[in-house]
């Protein structure tokens, strides 16, 4: 049900503005950078906080390192400090330098080189790195081994690569004995060696390690080298050994990064989501827009033809109340719009003195008891006017398929009503008319008739008159001349009793009446005219029939009109086919057929249909009443009248009575 | 003056107009003969007969003006007295414009009705005399040769002896010649009584004028 009211229902004008979704874009963007920055900020947080665990932890390894180094560097300083007492001797030498590697896997090589920078003592015995005898060639080692002996130090060689994974280096401690150099103790760390025995396990768990070189170039790695995941590093020199040696260890991922890329993943897909739901709901947003565009075109459409139409239209709640009247409705019944809308019963145009029925059947429409066809009613006009309308009602169901009230349509019928009130009135004065004529016609005819005994029945008289004076007639002569005007007496007063019958006034009354006394009494009338035009009535009737429960006058005049066209119609017919023939046959026991046969021009296919509707006349002088009257008379009495060809030429007129069952 | 021969022809489609009307004028004295219709009439009666018609004027076949109509081409004296009914007298009258005498109206008024038939009587019984005089004259201007009717008709028109033979190309002595055979054959004694014959043949017609 839409709204009553003139204008289209306002829509916001914001749909169609893009700033109108700024709003929610804008709060989903900012929502979505802050969770970013949020994250990128806890990112940052944990990543520092590992940087400094890792820094923590590498200088702890540096510390361990170093701590070894060091605590090494003693046990060759020992070494070269028992040498210089001589109270180490080879055996000695080679035991304590087995232990100590034993227990220290990072050195794979002890050895003793002598002031002329020979080996002389080399531990293990197995090892071939340097071999007892042979001269230092290396340069990075000759290089330690004199700037041992210069400064007094221990000093470190720069790596030597032995394989693309590992390298050695080389440390050198000078043995003095009282100023008197006696050459020095080396020992050889391998790199890989440090890195897997001197950092514990749960280090390199946490870190891949490696140590690079000044290039930083790697010289050997960790344990743990096949994982690449790592994301933080950090190095850090390896002051012991000098010549840019560094540390280099890179954090492997923690459980904890999962979290939260599962968390990023998760805001993430949520914002992808959130984008999407905002982009579905503004397609959507668009195609009710447009869905709304479109009704409301179509409501300016309807509303267009509510305007335009002449139907009034009003509907009508379930309990009766105005909800809807379009312009042409209020114009019909001359109350407002406003006036109208929401008026419960009696409803402000209704009739007041047919109030009562018109609510009955209104309350009949609301219940639905309405019968299916449209409804003639009366209403009163506000300016007291009456204004008669047929109105077709419909439920109006609601777009739950509920039914909310009642739609009724309704046509201004005030003018076909008063023009068939016109109509019906003027036929009636016109029946009335016509009959008069007829009667004139009648009584100018019979007025002739009367004229005719009266006349002779003077003529008689005098004629006795004068003889009596006279003397001259004979006592028969004048006897025979006064029983003629006896007998003429008598045709006279016939003749006034058939006028009396024929004038008499009345309403149809339908009594038993026989045809053949109706038939006699018509052609007594119609004979008048027949004689003076020398036109035969022929009437056969074979059968006798019951009486007929019919208007008796009536039923004459149809005859007599039929008889006085069918004489009509033969006045340029040759006087010997003069003849009007009127025959009675009875059908199947129920109905009666008369025919009225003429011999005259007959009836122009053309004229046939229109024969019978009033004023249509092919006399020059007829007002074109007969036989449609001759027809709502024979209607009246359940008959048919009809006409068709002659066969014999000329026209017949037909028509039916039925008979009355005297039987029930 | 009125013939003694001459009887009351009554043309009506009633038996009782007729009887009655017979009756009645059978009382006055009158002779009578009835006809139920004019076809009837017509075979019956012959011109020579007098007398005068009474005529209904609706009747059926042929109606009382018709057989009018044929007695006026016929050129019969009879003079013609319309009986008209309630109605019909429109019709009376157009007859009446065509020369008839009379009309009267039913019932009627038997003074009246004989007052009719006498003067109609009268008039035939003229009209008849007129016509024996026509008949007479027409005779003798049989006799006339062409040029005899020529100086006829010129001195009849008033012209002079001398302008006749100018205008017939003729002497004045021929043309007295003519004249004196002329006033002969036609039994006339002076110019004024040549004039009056002719003034009849041409002037007078049997059937009459309704003045009597």
């Amino acid at each position: 049900m839409p709204h009553p009211v003139n204008d289209p229902p306002a829509v916001p004008a914001l749909f169609n503005q893009t700033w109108f979704w700024i709003m929610p874009n804008l709060a989903i963007g900012l929502f979505i950078f802050a969770m970013v920055a949020l994250l990128w900020v806890l990112q940052r947080h944990e990543l520092e906080q590992q940087q400094n665990i890792l820094r923590r932890d590498m200088l702890w390894a540096e510390q361990t390192i170093r701590l070894h180094l060091q605590v090494n560097q003693e046990m060759l300083a020992g070494l070269a400090n028992d040498l210089a007492q001589l109270t180490l001797d080879a055996d000695d030498f080679q035991i304590r330098a087995a232990q100590y590697m034993a227990n220290n896997p990072e050195l794979i090589d002890i050895f003793r080189v002598e002031a002329n920078e020979v080996v002389r003592w080399n531990a293990p015995f197995e090892s071939n790195l340097y071999l007892p005898g042979k001269p230092i060639t290396e340069a990075s080692s000759l290089l330690a081994l004199r700037q041992a002996l210069l400064t007094n130090k221990a000093v470190y060689t720069t790596p030597l690569r032995v394989t693309a994974d590992d390298a050695h280096i080389e440390v050198y401690v000078p043995i003095f004995n009282k100023r008197k150099y006696l050459g020095s103790i080396a020992a050889v760390y391998t790199l890989r060696g440090i890195l897997h025995h001197l950092i514990p396990l749960w280090f390199s768990d946490k870190y891949a390690l490696q140590l690079l070189d000044a290039e930083n170039h790697r010289l050997a790695a960790g344990s743990g080298q096949t994982r690449n995941d790592t994301a933080l590093s950090h190095s850090i020199k390896l002051d012991p050994f000098g010549h840019g040696l560094s540390l280099q260890a890179r954090a492997f991922r923690a459980e904890s990064q999962l979290a939260q890329t599962m968390l990023i993943a998760l805001i993430l897909g949520l914002s992808a989501i959130m984008i999407w739901s905002l982009a579905a709901l503004r397609r959507h947003m668009r195609r009710r827009a447009q869905a709304e565009d479109t009704l409301r075109a179509e409501y300016a459409i309807r509303k267009a033809i509510e305007g335009s139409v002449r139907t009034g239209l009003r509907a009508v709640d379930m309990q009766g109340r105005i909800i809807y009247v379009n312009r042409a409705f209020c114009e019909m019944v001359g109350w407002s719009e406003q006036e109208l809308m929401g008026a419960v019963p009696p409803l402000p145009y209704w009739l007041p003195s047919d109030i009562d029925n018109i609510a009955v059947r209104f309350h009949a429409m609301l219940a639905g008891k309405l019968p299916a066809q449209d409804q003639e009613l009366r209403f009163q006009r506000r300016d007291g006017s009456y204004i008669d309308v047929v109105q077709y009602v419909a439920p109006l169901i609601d777009a739950h398929n509920k039914q909310t009230g009642w739609m009724a349509s309704m046509h201004d019928i005030t003018e076909r009503k008063r023009t068939e009130e016109m109509y019906r009135q003027q036929q009636e004065n016109l029946q009335r008319t016509a009959r008069l004529v007829t009667m004139g016609e009648m009584a100018s005819s019979l007025a002739h008739e009367i004229n005719q005994p009266l006349s002779a029945i003077a003529n008689y008289s005098k004629g006795c008159v004068d003889r009596l004076t006279t003397d001259t007639g004979t006592r028969e002569s004048l006897l025979n001349a006064l029983q003629k005007i006896n007998l003429q007496a008598d045709r006279a007063g016939k003749v006034l009793r058939r006028i009396r019958d024929f004038v008499r006034k009345h309403e149809p009354q339908r009594h038993p009446c026989d045809l053949r006394d109706i038939i006699e009494d018509v052609i007594g009338f119609a004979e008048i005219e027949a004689r003076a035009q020398n036109i035969k009535i022929e009437f056969k009737m074979t059968t006798t029939l019951p009486p007929l429960h019919v208007d008796r006058i009536l039923i004459e005049q149809v005859m007599l009109n039929l008889v006085k066209n069918g004489m009509e119609s033969m006045q340029q017919s040759p006087p010997q086919r003069r003849t009007i023939s009127i025959r009675i046959k009875q059908m199947e026991k129920e109905f009666i057929e008369i025919t009225v046969s003429d011999n005259g021009h007959g009836i122009m296919p053309e004229s046939l249909e229109k024969l019978f509707s009033p004023f249509y006349t092919t006399k020059p002088d007829g007002m074109g009443m007969g036989l449609s009257i001759c027809r709502s008379i024979i209607e009246f009495h359940q008959g048919r009248l009809w006409v068709q060809a002659n066969p014999d030429g000329g026209s017949q007129f037909i028509f039916t009575l039925p008979m009355e069952r005297s039987s029930d | 003056m009125t013939n003694p021969n001459a009887k009351i022809y009554i043309v009506d489609d009633d038996e009782a107009i007729l009887d009655s009307l017979r009756w009645l004028l059978e009382s006055k004295g009158f002779l009578v003969e009835t006809y139920a219709s004019a076809a009837q009439f017509l075979t019956a009666y012959r011109w020579d007969y007098p007398g005068c018609l009474v005529l209904d004027v609706r009747m059926p076949d042929m109606s009382g003006l018709e057989l009018y109509e044929k007695l006026t081409t016929l050129n019969y004296c009879l003079p013609v007295i319309f009986v008209t009914g309630h109605g019909d007298v429109p019709m009376a009258v157009t007859a009446i414009k065509k020369g008839a005498v009379d009309f009267i109206e039913k019932p009627f008024n038997d003074q009246q009705l004989v007052g009719i038939i006498h003067r109609c009587l009268a008039l035939d019984a003229q009209c008849r005399n007129h016509a024996n005089k026509s008949a007479a004259i027409a005779t003798s201007m049989a006799q006339l040769t062409p040029r005899e009717l020529e100086v006829m008709s010129l001195v009849v028109a008033g012209r002079h002896n001398k302008i006749i033979a100018d205008q017939l190309g003729i002497s004045i002595k021929t043309v007295e010649a003519h004249r004196a055979k002329v006033m002969e054959k036609m039994g006339a004694k002076s110019v004024a009584d040549l004039v009056q014959l002719a003034l009849h043949k041409n002037g007078l017609k049997p059937s009459g004028s309704n003045q009597v």
